[in-house]
């Protein structure tokens, strides 16, 4: 990889989990700090997620429109940054700046990671890993009760500045290349279910020693390793064979081990493997549309969600349920790469 | 109206409507991610529609494209 691209997968990386860290710790310090009830705070967490997630799809939209990752990436931080010091008069507002600015981020600085390495898996892999990680500890922070808004709003300050002078790669917006035409809305469609799919696991699956802090690290850890490993790996040897075999050994581990850490934490670990996959086989599907493709992984993520929110997690996190949704996320998710590797219409 | 169009406004409008009637019970006074749900399920229904109709505008703009040139 150039070093142009490390850095700015280092500069966008380390964003990416200050942003996710910042949101995250806005939300929950409202919740420790006792100045919202907890329905309250539940509804807060949806619409976040709504805006964060859901929005993500239009603004992709706007993004390749005008060409401006890099403007859409800061402009993110400092908007989620604004939340931080709002967070304190208002807990609505603050979630809604949160909300769009985090949207903004990573449309930017997805469309930014899509281009690193092209039509290859690894460079967004490691873009998205960190946010995990962000996320936890944003969550922890904010649960601390000690939380105080300068430390996040330095670091952001000084990630803005490094986005903002990082020359970041040549963005590919020629809609005009070959596309695979006769499968073109079904390799989408596909390739979006078994994103769906995976969140729907990621939100319904019950690990039970989660508060255990250590392993709540090395949980975190194994998501954040899957993600980024998922698209060297497959890379490497292909991503049909990785993504489809670490879906199926995953299965087992996370529908019967979810009790038993080192198994649900090797099994969260493979599981994750297909999110870059995912990803960029849906970015070439639909060339020049970088930000576009970034949003429609995220849309497919909150519809994911959409089944908890509905009450429908209990039923779907049942050992069986869980092992069904996997596997037949696997199926998918071979059918979509095959139609995927196949040559386009001329 | 082709067969994808039909499954995918179909799927849009599901995923609009059904947590709103799953959920319906809980609209009372004080109900709290039911009274959202309301608003939510509708919007990303909407957003998801506007996405597959700009992909179905890809695809067709694609497909104009290679459309052989009659030539004089």
């Amino acid at each position: 990889m150039p070093s142009d691209s490390k850095k700015n997968l280092t500069v966008y990386g380390l964003s990416h989990a200050a942003i996710d860290a910042s949101c995250a710790a806005v939300a929950f310090s409202l919740l420790s700090s006792k100045s919202i009830t907890n329905d309250y705070f539940i509804q807060l967490v949806i619409m976040y997620n709504v805006i964060a997630f859901g929005s993500q799809t239009l603004v992709g939209l706007l993004v390749d429109k005008y060409r401006c990752p890099k403007l859409s990436a800061i402009s993110g931080s400092v908007i989620t940054a604004s939340a931080i010091p709002v967070s304190f008069l208002s807990p609505l507002y603050a979630i809604i700046l949160a909300g769009i600015g985090n949207a903004l981020f990573h449309v930017g600085g997805g469309t930014i990671s899509l281009n690193l390495t092209k039509n290859k898996a690894a460079a967004p892999g490691i873009f998205v890993a960190p946010g995990a990680l962000g996320l936890l500890i944003g969550t922890l922070y904010g649960k601390s009760g000690s939380f105080t808004a300068w430390p996040l709003l330095i670091i952001i300050a000084i990630l803005c500045a490094l986005m903002y002078y990082t020359k970041y790669p040549e963005i590919n917006y020629k809609t005009d290349e070959k596309i695979n035409t006769n499968y073109f809305e079904s390799i989408i469609l596909l390739l979006l279910m078994t994103i769906v799919a995976r969140s729907v696991i990621g939100s319904v699956v019950v690990l039970p020693w989660k508060s255990d802090i250590f392993l709540l690290v090395t949980l975190t850890s194994g998501i954040v390793l899957g993600k980024a490993f998922g698209g060297i790996i497959g890379d490497k040897y292909g991503w049909q064979k990785v993504g489809v075999i670490s879906l199926l050994i995953s299965a087992p581990l996370l529908a019967f081990g979810a009790a038993i850490p080192e198994a649900a934490i090797l099994g969260i670990f493979l599981f994750n493997f297909t999110m870059p996959i995912t990803l960029v086989a849906i970015s070439n599907t639909l060339p020049g549309r970088p930000g576009f493709s970034f949003g429609l992984t995220t849309l497919a993520l909150i519809i994911g969600v959409l089944p908890t929110y509905a009450g429908a997690g209990s039923f779907m996190s049942q050992s069986h349920s869980v092992f069904a949704i996997i596997i037949s996320s696997a199926i998918v998710l071979y059918y979509a790469l095959f139609l995927y590797s196949r040559k386009p219409n001329v | 109206m082709k067969k994808a169009n039909i499954i995918i406004i179909s799927l849009c409008l599901s995923v609009s409507i059904l947590p709103s009637v799953v959920r319906a019970d809980m609209i009372s006074p004080g109900a709290t991610a039911a009274l959202l749900l309301i608003i939510i399920a509708p919007i990303i229904g909407i957003i998801a529609l506007i996405a597959w109709l700009v992909i179905r505008k890809i695809k067709k703009n694609n497909d104009s494209k290679r459309e052989p040139k009659i030539r004089a």
